[in-house]
C-alpha cells in the first residue's frame, strides 16, 4: 500500500500514523514585503510547512513557530535566527534537492515552492544530537586547542575526528540542474547597497546621464526604509523605495542587481559582485565583475550585539531584526520580551513589538542617563530599568528568562521571564568593501564605530556605511555622493531634491560604549562569534597567553574568521580587547577585511567553464578524422590534442607502435604535422632578424631552401629549435616546436616592436593557416609521385631541406623536404579547409604502399632511434648546443645572437657539463626508466646525469636511450647504471645516435 | 529560458592580414581599390566585403572566396619591395556570428572587452575565454568574432553553453 503523503501541517509518527504537528502560528496581520495570496510550500528538517510569496526561509520557519533551527560549529548548542539579512550567521541550512547548496542563511534564502532545507551540524536530528557532548570537553577545549589540547601524542591521531566533525554542510552531492555564468561589465557609477543612501545615489548618478549599476545583496530593495515608521514626502519607506525604484527600472542607463552581493572590491575600481537570483531563470548564480570609474559604497550598517552568558540561545536577537520581521513579515519572534540596548535605536523596536501586540517584560538600558523621549516609549514596557544589563540568558533550545543586575553590583537583581530577548549594542558602518579597496579607518569616538577615513580608489561611502544613521542624513549623503560621482567624470550635477523627512526616531543618535558582561560562572559562554562558537574567555585566555595585536588574536581565537567575517563579532572583539588592555579602540585597530564578504559558491568562479570545455583544446582539420579511425589522442603541447598511436583490433599500444615504426623504416607513413608553430617573415632586415634569434647564420640561403636552426634564451640555454625557410627575396617561413607557439611569436613580437625595431621586418603568425600531412618512409617518394602534381619529387629536382609549391591533388601545396624521422620525408602544407582532403587522398593513394597513419609515440621512437633531440627531454632546460654535441650550429663568425654572451661565459668556466650521449642497456630486452638518474657505479649515490628519452627499438630489435651525462662525450663504452627506483640497470654509453648515422636515408 | 541569441558558423571569407605602416598600408590597399579605414578599431563596409583597422599599422581584409585569388596576387605584387606583409590568413579563422537582442548579454560572459566603448562598425582583437580573438560590432543586436580555427570548435560549444543553448554543463 502506497502511504498516503501527510497534509500541510501534519507529520507521521513512527507507527505511519498521521497526526497534526503542533505548530504555533506567529503570522501578525499586514507585512509589507509578503504576498498573503501566494501560499508557498516548502519543507524543513523532513516536515512539510506553508509560507507566502516575498518570505525568506527564516520568517517563514519563524512563521510557523520554528526558532531552533542549527547547532553551532565547535560546541553544538542550538541556534536560532539571531539577526536578518547576511548577519544572521546563526541561521545555516542545508538546501537539498536539485540545488544542493551547503552553508546557506536561511534569513537571505527566497522561500521558494518545494524548497527544502534541513540543519546543520546535528546528527542524528536537530533535536537529538550526539554532538552536544562535546559541550563536555568545552573547557579542554578553549581557543587555540589544536595547538595544545592535541599535540599529544600526536595531533594526526586526533585530526581525522576533528575534521569529520568540524565543518558545516555536506558538499553537493550532484551537479546542478540549473548552470553558473559569470560576465564582464563597465559602468560609470557602481552603486553597493540599496537603501536609502544608495537609491539617493542612484537618482543623482543616473538623472546625470551616468550608465549606473546598482547592486543590492538584499531581497528587496530600500534597505532600513522597508522596517522604518518614517515618511518621506508624505509617502511610506515602501512608498518612496517603490517611487525611486520605478525611476531608475525606467532608464536604460541603469542595471539594478536585486540579491546580489558585492564580495570584492579589487584594484582598478574593480568590484565582484555576486548574483544570486540572475536572468534568464536557467541561470543559477551569475559572478558578474564590474570595472567602474566610481564606486559608491552605501553599504549600510549592522547592528551589533552585547555579549553576556547564553547570548546564542534561540530568542535572543539584534532588536533591529526583530523590527524587520514584525513590519516586513508580519511574524512574531516572540510572545514576551526584554529589550537590552545601550543606545536610542532599540526603541524603534520596542515601539514595533508594542504594536504588534507583544508583551514586553522590560527594556535594559546600560546608560544612566537618557533622553526623554526614550523614557517615553519605554513606558510601553512593563519594567524600565537604567543603569542596568542583562547578565544572563535562561533556557536551552529557547529562552524561558533572562536576569539582570544593575551595572553596579554583581549579583542578579531579577529574573524576568520572556521568550524573547532583543539587543542592541550600537551600530557598525559596513566598511568591509572600503577596506578591501584600500581604505583606510579611523574610530569615531562620537557612534563609537570605526568609519571610513582616506580612499585610495575611486570610491565614495554614503549614508550609515560612514556613519550617518539619521535618515534624512543618509538621504542628503547619499544624493551627494551621487552629484560628485556624476561630475567627477564629467557629466552635469543634478541639483539635489528637498525632501520632507518626518521619523519619529529620527533624534539624535545617541550612544554609549558597552561591549559585554562577562560571565559570573566560570564555565557560562558569553558568545563574540556565533558562526565560529568563540566565546570572551577565549579572547580573555589568548591575551593572557600574549596575543596582543588584534590580528594575531583573530588567528588564534577565530574571532570574526569564517561566515562572520567581520560583521558581527570584529569591532566587538576588538572593544573587549580594548577595555581588557586599558587602550583605546584606535590603539587597537581593526584587523584586515578580506574578500570575500560573503560565501562565494565555487560554481561562479567557474562560470561556463565545466564539462567538456573546462580546457581550450586545439583540433587541426583531420582531427575528426584520427578519432574516427581508432587513434588514442592526447595532449601534445600548447593545448594542441594529437593521436598517440592507431591501435588495430586485439593490437595492445606496444605493438602498435612497433607496427607504426616499422611501417615508416620499411614503407610509408603518413603523420598529421599541423601543430607545428609557424611565422610569415617579410621585410628587408629579416635576414638580420634571423641572424640575431638564432645561434647559426641564415644569410645566402638560396630561396625555396631551408636551414635548421637553435634559438637560445638571454642565459645561453636552448629555447627552441625548427627549421626557416626562405619564399622570396624577403620573405620567410619560420616553424618552431609545437608547444612554443605563443612563446615564438611573444618573442618575435617583442624582438621586432620593442629590442630592435630599427629593424625593416614584419611577421605574421600561420600556424593555423595551413594543415600538415607528413608522409614519411622509403617508399614516400613513390607514393607522392603516384599522385597528379605540377611538382617533380625526384631526388635531384627536390632536394632535401627544400620546399617546392604547386598543386598537389587538385590542391594548392607547400612542400618541405624535411625529416623529424630520419627517412625520406615530405611535408605537405595546404591551406587548413583542404587539410582533410589532403590526408584522405594520401590514405587513398597510399593503399597500394600499405600506409599506415602513426602518431606521436612512433614519431617519437624515431627521433631517438635517429637521436634527434626533443623540448622537454634532451632540451631540459638546462642545456646549450655544446652540450649536444652541437657545436656545428653556432656560428663563429656572426658577432651576436640572443645568449651569445651567456653562453660564451659558461664555455669559459671550469664547470663540468652534461653531454648527451646514447645509452645501450646491457640486458637489451630491459627498458631504462625515462628521468632515471645515472651513476657511475652501482653503489654511487651521486647522479651524473638522467635518462632523457628511452624507448623499445624495432628497428634495432633492442632497447635503447638518450641521456645527459657529465663529460659524456669522453666516456663512450664505459658503463655507467641507471637508478630506477632502487633497481640498478647496467647500460653501455654510446654516441646519441643509433639509426643511419650519415643521414643517407633521408637525404635519399 | 535561454537568451534570445543566435550563433552560428560565418560562412568563410578571403582573410587578408595586412600589416606596416599606415601610409605603407593605405598605399598598397589603394592600389587595389581598396581603402584603410582611418583610425584604428574601425571597419570600413562595402557590397563584397571589409577591412578592420585592428591598429595603427594592422588590418585584416574580408571579401568573398571568389576574389581571393586574384586579391592575393595584387596586393603580393603591390606589396613587393614594400615593407607590408600582407598574408592570407583565411584558414587560419573561423568566424562565429551573433545576432538577436541579447547578444550583448552573451558576449559580456565571453570577453572583458568594455562592449560599452566598442561602437557600431568597430572591430579590436581582445580576449575570448582567455584566448586571442577579434571581436566586431556591425550593429546593436550584430556581432562576428573570429578566433583561431584549431579552437573554434572549444568556443563554439562555451558560447552556446554562455548563452544556455547548450546543456552539456
Amino acid at each position: 500500500m502506497v502511504p498516503t503523503e501527510p497534509k500541510y501541517g501534519h507529520t507521521r509518527n513512527r507507527s505511519g500514523l498521521i497526526k497534526p504537528m503542533s505548530i504555533r502560528s506567529n503570522r501578525l496581520a499586514g507585512g509589507d514585503l509578503i504576498v498573503r495570496s501566494q501560499k508557498i510550500r516548502f519543507e524543513f528538517n523532513g516536515r512539510k510547512y506553508t509560507g507566502f510569496q516575498g518570505d525568506t526561509l527564516a520568517s517563514a520557519l519563524m512563521a510557523n513557530g520554528i526558532d531552533f533551527v542549527s547547532r553551532s560549529f565547535k560546541y553544538h548548542r542550538p541556534r536560532g535566527f539571531s539577526a536578518s539579512g547576511y548577519a544572521d550567521v546563526s541561521s545555516m541550512v542545508q538546501i537539498d534537492g536539485d540545488e544542493d547548496t551547503p552553508n546557506v542563511l536561511a534569513s537571505v534564502t527566497p522561500l521558494s515552492e518545494g524548497l527544502t532545507a534541513r540543519s546543520v551540524n546535528c546528527w542524528p536530528s536537530l533535536e537529538f544530537d550526539v554532538g552536544t557532548t562535546l559541550r563536555l570537553l568545552s573547557p579542554i577545549i578553549p581557543a587555540g586547542f589544536y595547538y595544545k589540547t592535541f599535540m599529544w601524542p600526536h595531533w594526526h591521531l586526533f585530526e581525522p575526528f576533528i575534521r569529520k566533525i568540524a565543518g558545516f554542510g555536506n558538499a553537493p552531492n550532484s551537479i546542478p540542474v540549473r548552470c553558473f555564468g559569470n560576465s564582464y561589465d563597465y559602468c560609470d557609477v557602481l552603486i553597493v547597497g540599496a537603501g536609502p543612501s544608495g537609491l539617493s545615489a542612484g537618482l543623482a548618478a543616473s538623472r546625470s546621464g551616468a550608465r549606473v549599476i546598482l547592486a543590492d545583496d538584499m531581497l528587496q530593495p530600500g534597505g532600513g526604509l522597508l522596517s522604518s515608521s518614517a515618511t518621506i514626502d508624505g509617502k511610506s519607506g515602501i512608498e518612496w523605495v517603490s517611487g525611486v525604484v520605478e525611476e531608475l527600472d525606467a532608464n536604460p542607463s541603469v542595471t539594478r542587481l536585486q540579491n546580489a552581493t558585492a564580495w570584492g572590491y579589487l584594484e582598478g575600481n574593480h568590484v565582484v559582485i555576486s548574483e544570486r537570483s540572475p536572468t534568464p531563470e536557467n541561470l543559477l548564480r551569475r559572478s558578474r565583475r564590474v570595472w567602474a570609474k566610481q564606486v559608491i559604497i552605501a553599504t549600510g550598517a549592522f547592528e551589533r550585539p552585547i555579549v553576556f552568558e547564553n547570548n546564542d540561545r534561540p530568542g535572543v536577537m539584534q532588536a533591529s531584526a526583530v523590527s524587520s520581521y514584525i513590519r516586513n513579515y508580519a511574524v512574531k519572534p516572540g510572545q514576551k520580551a526584554v529589550v537590552f540596548t545601550n543606545n536610542n535605536s532599540a526603541y524603534r523596536t520596542v515601539s514595533d513589538l508594542s504594536r504588534a501586540g507583544i508583551s514586553i517584560a522590560a527594556v535594559v538600558d546600560v546608560r544612566s542617563r537618557v533622553d526623554d523621549h526614550v523614557v517615553q516609549v519605554a513606558s510601553q514596557a512593563t519594567d524600565f530599568y537604567q543603569d542596568s544589563i542583562v547578565q544572563t540568558v535562561y533556557g536551552n533550545k529557547r529562552v524561558t528568562g533572562v536576569g539582570i543586575r544593575s551595572r553596579e553590583t554583581g549579583r542578579i537583581k531579577r529574573k524576568i521571564d520572556c521568550d524573547l530577548v532583543c539587543v542592541s549594542g550600537g551600530w557598525n558602518p559596513i566598511v568591509h568593501l572600503f577596506s578591501q579597496s584600500g581604505g583606510s579607518l579611523d574610530y569615531n569616538e562620537q557612534i563609537h564605530a570605526f568609519i571610513p577615513a582616506k580612499s585610495l580608489q575611486k570610491s565614495l561611502v554614503a549614508g550609515a556605511a560612514r556613519g550617518r544613521f539619521n535618515l534624512r542624513d543618509s538621504l542628503r549623503d547619499g544624493f551627494e555622493a551621487g552629484q560628485l560621482a556624476a561630475e567627477a567624470i564629467g557629466l552635469p550635477v543634478q541639483a539635489q531634491p528637498s525632501l520632507k523627512v518626518i521619523d519619529r526616531f529620527d533624534a539624535e543618535y545617541s550612544i554609549e560604549e558597552f561591549w559585554s558582561v562577562p560571565p559570573i560562572n566560570r564555565l557560562g559562554k558569553a558568545f563574540v562569534d556565533l558562526a565560529g562558537d568563540v566565546t570572551v574567555n577565549d579572547l580573555h585566555l589568548a591575551l593572557r597567553e600574549g596575543y596582543e595585536s588584534i590580528e594575531h588574536l583573530k588567528r588564534y581565537t577565530t574571532a570574526g574568521m569564517g561566515l562572520d567575517q567581520g560583521k558581527t563579532a570584529n569591532v566587538t572583539a576588538i572593544g573587549i580587547v580594548a577595555k581588557h588592555a586599558g587602550v583605546s579602540m584606535a590603539e587597537v585597530g581593526t584587523t584586515t577585511f578580506r574578500p570575500p564578504y560573503t560565501p562565494v559558491e565555487f560554481g561562479e568562479f567557474a562560470g561556463s567553464c565545466t564539462g567538456d570545455v573546462v580546457l581550450p583544446y586545439r583540433y587541426t582539420p583531420m582531427t575528426e578524422w584520427h578519432k574516427s579511425a581508432g587513434a588514442v589522442m592526447f595532449e601534445a603541447g600548447a593545448r594542441w590534442v594529437r593521436p598517440s598511436y592507431y591501435p588495430l583490433s586485439g593490437e595492445s599500444m606496444d605493438q602498435a607502435i612497433q607496427r607504426e615504426c616499422r611501417t615508416v623504416r620499411q614503407g610509408v607513413g603518413i603523420y598529421d604535422g599541423s601543430p607545428l608553430a609557424k611565422f610569415a617573415i617579410k621585410g628587408a632586415d629579416s635576414e638580420t632578424l634571423l641572424d640575431l634569434m638564432y645561434t647559426n647564420s641564415f644569410q645566402n640561403l638560396d630561396i625555396q631552401q631551408g636551414k635548421y636552426g637553435v634559438m637560445l634564451y638571454e642565459d645561453g640555454r636552448i629555447f627552441d629549435d625548427g627549421v626557416t625557410f626562405r619564399l622570396s627575396d624577403d620573405e620567410y617561413l619560420m616553424s618552431g616546436a609545437t608547444g612554443n607557439g605563443i612563446l615564438l611569436e611573444t618573442r618575435l613580437d617583442s624582438f621586432i616592436n620593442v629590442e630592435r625595431p630599427d629593424l625593416n621586418v614584419l611577421f605574421a603568425p600561420v600556424t593555423s593557416q595551413w594543415a600538415n600531412a607528413t608522409v614519411c618512409g622509403p617508399l614516400a617518394r613513390t607514393l607522392l609521385e603516384s599522385v597528379e602534381s605540377d611538382i617533380d619529387f625526384a631526388a635531384d629536382a627536390f632536394p632535401f631541406m627544400h620546399m617546392r609549391e604547386g598543386v598537389f591533388a587538385d590542391m594548392p601545396v607547400r612542400i618541405f623536404r624535411v625529416s623529424f624521422t630520419g627517412e625520406l620525408s615530405f611535408e605537405i602544407n595546404t591551406p587548413a579547409r583542404y587539410g582533410l582532403d589532403l590526408w584522405t587522398h594520401l590514405i587513398k593513394a597510399g593503399d597500394q604502399f600499405d600506409i599506415c597513419p602513426i602518431g606521436s609515440e612512433a614519431n617519437h621512437v624515431l627521433r631517438v632511434e635517429k637521436g634527434f633531440i626533443s623540448l622537454g627531454h634532451e632540451v631540459d632546460g638546462t642545456i646549450d648546443s655544446y652540450d649536444l654535441g652541437m657545436a656545428w650550429i653556432v656560428s663563429k663568425k656572426k658577432s651576436d645572437f640572443v645568449g651569445m654572451k651567456a653562453m660564451q661565459i659558461r664555455r669559459n668556466s671550469d664547470d663540468t657539463r652534461q653531454h648527451l650521449i646514447g645509452l645501450l642497456p646491457i640486458n637489451s630486452s630491459e627498458l631504462l626508466p625515462e628521468g632515471a638518474p645515472l651513476i657511475s657505479t652501482i653503489k654511487s649515490t651521486r647522479a651524473e646525469g638522467f635518462v632523457s628519452a628511452s624507448v623499445w627499438s624495432p628497428t634495432l630489435d633492442r632497447t635503447i636511450a638518450l641521456g645527459l651525462l657529465a663529460n659524456g662525450r669522453e666516456r663512450l663504452d664505459e658503463t655507467v647504471y641507471a637508478n630506477a627506483n632502487g633497481t640498478i640497470i647496467p647500460a653501455i654509453v654510446c654516441k646519441p645516435i643509433f639509426y643511419d648515422s650519415d643521414g643517407r636515408k633521408m637525404r635519399m | 529560458m535561454t537568451f534570445d541569441i543566435d550563433i552560428r558558423f560565418r560562412q568563410p571569407v578571403v582573410l587578408i592580414d595586412v600589416r606596416g605602416e599606415a601610409e605603407c598600408m593605405k598605399s598598397v590597399l589603394m592600389g587595389s581599390g581598396i581603402q584603410l579605414p582611418e583610425s584604428p578599431y574601425s571597419i570600413l563596409r562595402w557590397d563584397s566585403g571589409a577591412v578592420c583597422r585592428v591598429g595603427r599599422k594592422w588590418c585584416i581584409i574580408m571579401t568573398d572566396m571568389i576574389n581571393e585569388l586574384s586579391l592575393i596576387a595584387e596586393l603580393d605584387r603591390l606589396s613587393r619591395g614594400v615593407l607590408v606583409q600582407c598574408t592570407c590568413v583565411t584558414d587560419a579563422y573561423q568566424g562565429i556570428e551573433l545576432t538577436g537582442p541579447d547578444t550583448r548579454d552573451v558576449l559580456s560572459q565571453i570577453t572583458p572587452l568594455n562592449l560599452h566603448e566598442l561602437e557600431d562598425d568597430c572591430a579590436t582583437f581582445t580576449e575570448i575565454f582567455g584566448l586571442r580573438g577579434l571581436i566586431i560590432r556591425y550593429s546593436v543586436g550584430k556581432f562576428a568574432v573570429y578566433c583561431d580555427r584549431s579552437y573554434a570548435d572549444y568556443i563554439m560549444k562555451r558560447m552556446l553553453k554562455c548563452a544556455l543553448l547548450h546543456r552539456e554543463w
